[in-house]
């Protein structure tokens, strides 16, 4: 026992993976290298029982520099074995770092073992030196494998998860992300999942959990090259959300117009102002007015760029061109196809349009559809019918462009085309829109028709109305006018009429102000001035009962009236008032 | 050995005049192995075995009448077995030596019946020494088994003192049975192997029987 060299014969590395006990486990039997003499062959091999020893254990890298070292101090058991954790030692000062610092980089390590017999822990002879070609411990961090590393069990990363050189990462279960997540590139959900429309489950993208739903930035300011989102199928893309900046306003084929436009009016202005400053010297006045004309021409195109700059966001594009709402069947076994037209009861559609409060289309493909049915079986007793945009219509005969199409018979859920010149008053409430397609087929067509925007079918009969309002207010004022006047006259010509009437005689000052009114040629009304151009009774009498007969007609009440009452009813009085008159006019002649 | 050839060679010319009698004897011997290793520790737990042996050789009287002298070579068995509780190892030896047995033995009773032809009862007492060298020898530890030739402690000859007693009975004029107790230790001789710290002598008990064959010309009267 005086020189024992020892052996290590077993070695057992295993993970252990507990989280309160961190090392590898390191198991020996210590052998006795001097043989057991006994008479003649001596034995060898000898277990070592029951002896007190330090064993020191060094990680070592590739270079052989001591990455992590520490010392036990132990006894073998009766079998000569010892049992000890490596990582459960104490570090010495020849340690770098601790042993859950050790960088398992994927390098070459080696282990030596050392003893020292007894309790002084100071001689210590090698045991064993020996390359880790395993990564030992799996639960300490800086872990490279070089190879395929599977793992059986459940893993928990604490800290982050990185998947470096671009390569993928395949996740074959369901995927729980509970914190905020960033994804750097592009993201495809393809589930393979199946449902109705209705069915939440149906859907491979879903948003829960706030009140708000999908916020999306794009890159740079919007642009109409710029989609927020587009919609596509089998057949390539059907829509998009896409933002709009100045430059489309720039290409907007309407702006282009206005601008035109106004450059027009300020050559126009341009040339004025040159004028009235040429003339100023005739007509100083003139120039201040020019001068004001340029100021508001100016406002105006100010105010037309801000207008056409502002509230620039996103559209909604899309191959889809109306906006419309589910409306349930008037009877629901009913069958009404896209592009018929209907008649409105009560927000409910049937294809009898006569008497309809409104005639409308059933839509085809909207690109906005309201009033959902809230299910599958409600959704079956409605149609799409169009509230504004284009919508295909089923049209009986050919269809110029421009015309109105309106309910061609009722029931048939068929439009029919009216040009714009023949549309009646009794067709307005049966207007469905305006064709912006031709069709030449005698039979039935499709015509793309633009519905719920200014059609216009009101604007004739609007500007035939107006004429004759202004014609008869012009009338009215003429009337007035001349009243006034024959007041005047009647005042100074007849004694009494005055005081009978209660007229007041226009001021001088009024005189003045008073405007010349115009009269049409056509309207034959009692001419006070020409009262003074009667040459008989007759014609006098024919005078007044022509103007009492107006003025009834306006709604005049001649029985109210002191002058009128007077002459009806006191033949003298309207003798001498006749008389007056002639002798007026033969007076000034 | 030179001393034990040179007293054998002392003792032929008195066993040449006086030989009358060759013997021949078989019995067991129980053996066990005292022994101390290099650090002076014996082995707790060793027990010893029985064995065979025979030998066979000249017996003779002297001319002082009671003292006889003999001379042969033996054939004997050795063996001892133990083990190691605290590291268990079992180990086991068995060998077998030939050896040159001289002896010299008195007659402390000599008695002769008158009822036989010839009948004498004889009780002595004997001492031997007989150098013995290994022919064969095996050692078993645990399962394995070793050849002890050439071994240390086998290599070389041991030298056994042995004392005892006996008694003989004359059937006939020609033949006498005997029985015979030898005790004694063998010790080593190193020869040129004096660096061995480790000591092993062989202690034995034969237990034999034997019979005397007197060649002609034999004295019985004396």
């Amino acid at each position: 026992m005086k020189k024992l060299f020892f052996l290590i014969i077993i070695l057992a590395a295993t993970l252990q993976l507990s989280g309160q006990s961190h090392g590898i486990t390191y198991q020996a039997v210590i052998i006795d290298a001097d043989a057991q003499e006994i008479p003649g062959v001596d034995i060898s091999g000898n277990y070592l029982p029951n002896q007190a020893l330090s064993v020191r254990f060094t990680i070592q890298d590739e270079n052989r520099i001591i990455e992590y070292q520490e010392i036990h101090s132990t006894t073998t058991d009766r079998y000569g074995m010892i049992s000890l954790t490596i990582g459960t030692g104490t570090q010495t000062t020849s340690s770098p770092v601790s042993f859950t610092e050790i960088d398992w980089d994927g390098t070459a390590k080696d282990l030596r073992v050392e003893i020292s017999l007894g309790d002084s822990g100071t001689d210590f002879r090698e045991l064993s030196f020996q390359q880790l070609y395993f990564v030992p411990y799996a639960f300490h961090r800086n872990i490279t494998a070089t190879g395929t590393m599977i793992i059986d069990g459940a893993s928990t990363l604490n800290s982050s998860l990185e998947v470096a050189n671009g390569s993928p990462t395949d996740l074959s279960g369901a995927l729980t992300v509970n914190s905020t997540s960033a994804l750097n590139g592009q993201v495809t959900i393809n589930a393979d999942l199946s449902g109705s429309d209705d069915q939440e489950d149906a859907y491979p993208l879903r948003v829960r959990g706030s009140n708000q739903g999908i916020a999306i930035t794009i890159d740079g300011s919007r642009s109409s090259a710029n989609n927020y989102v587009t919609f596509l199928d089998a057949n390539g893309i059907q829509g998009r959300i896409e933002g709009q900046v100045d430059a489309d306003v720039y290409n907007d084929p309407q702006f282009i117009y206005d601008q035109a436009m106004f450059a027009g009016k300020t050559a126009v202005q341009i040339v004025n102002v040159a004028t009235a400053a040429a003339a100023s010297i005739l007509d100083p006045g003139n120039v201040i007015i020019e001068a004001a004309n340029s100021a508001l021409l100016a406002a105006e195109i100010i105010e037309y760029e801000v207008f056409a700059f502002s509230d620039l966001g996103v559209a909604y594009e899309s191959g889809s061109g109306d906006y419309a709402e589910w409306l349930p069947r008037l009877y629901p076994e009913e069958q009404i196809g896209y592009g018929q037209v209907v008649g409105v009861y009560g927000g409910r559609i049937t294809k009898e349009t006569d008497g309809a409060e409104m005639v409308m289309v059933v839509s085809r493909s909207p690109i906005v559809l309201g009033n959902m049915p809230p299910d599958s079986a409600g959704r079956a007793l409605c149609e799409k019918v169009g509230f504004m945009g284009q919508v295909p219509v089923r049209v009986v005969g050919r269809v110029n462009k421009g015309d109105y199409i309106v309910s061609y018979k009722s029931g048939s859920g068929l439009g029919m085309a009216v040009s714009p010149s023949d549309l009646t008053a009794g067709q307005l409430s049966s207007v469905v829109g305006r064709a912006w397609t031709e069709a030449t087929n005698p039979g039935i067509n499709i015509v793309n028709t633009v519905i719920g925007v200014k059609t216009n079918e009101w604007t004739g009969f609007i500007k035939s109305n107006r004429s004759e309002i202004d014609s008869l207010k012009n009338e009215v004022e003429y009337l007035k006018d001349r009243i006034k006047k024959t007041d005047e006259i009647l005042s100074q010509l007849v004694p009494g009429y005055k005081e009978a009437t209660g007229s007041s005689i226009i001021s001088a000052d009024e005189k003045k102000t008073v405007s010349p009114v115009k009269t049409t040629s056509s309207v034959v009304t009692p001419d006070v001035h020409a009262l003074a151009q009667l040459k008989t009774r007759e014609e006098v009498l024919e005078s007044f009962s022509r103007t009492a007969a107006f003025l009834e007609a306006q709604g005049v009440d001649l029985s109210k009236n002191a002058f009128y009452s007077r002459m009806n009813s006191d033949p003298e009085y309207r003798e001498r008032v006749v008389e007056t008159i002639i002798g007026s006019r033969n007076k000034n002649k | 050995m030179k001393k034990s050839v040179c007293l054998a060679i002392l003792l032929l010319p008195a066993l040449y005049v006086c030989g009358q009698q060759v013997y021949v004897e078989s019995g067991t011997v129980i053996s066990a192995f005292h022994y101390r290793n290099s650090e002076g520790e014996s082995l707790s737990n060793l027990f010893g075995s029985n064995n065979f042996f025979m030998q066979a050789g000249y017996h003779s009287i002297t001319k002082t009448n009671r003292l006889n002298y003999s001379a042969g070579v033996s054939y004997s068995g050795y063996g001892a077995s133990g083990s190691d509780s605290t590291l268990g190892n079992y180990f086991e030896w068995d060998v077998r030596y030939i050896g040159i047995d001289l002896g010299l033995d008195y007659e402390i009773i000599k008695k002769r019946f008158t009822t036989g032809a010839l009948s004498e009862l004889t009780v002595y007492i004997k001492a031997a020494i007989s150098p013995e060298y290994m022919i064969q020898g095996t050692q078993t530890i645990n399962k394995d088994v070793y050849d002890l030739a050439g071994v240390e402690q086998f290599r070389y000859p041991f030298i056994f003192a042995r004392g005892g007693a006996g008694i003989c009975y004359s059937i006939n004029r020609t033949i006498s049975l005997y029985a015979e107790y030898m005790g004694g230790e063998g010790f080593p001789v190193k020869i040129g192997d004096r660096d061995d710290k480790e000591k092993l002598r062989i202690a034995s008990h034969n237990i034999g029987f034997g019979l005397y064959v007197n060649l002609p010309g034999y004295k019985s009267w004396r």
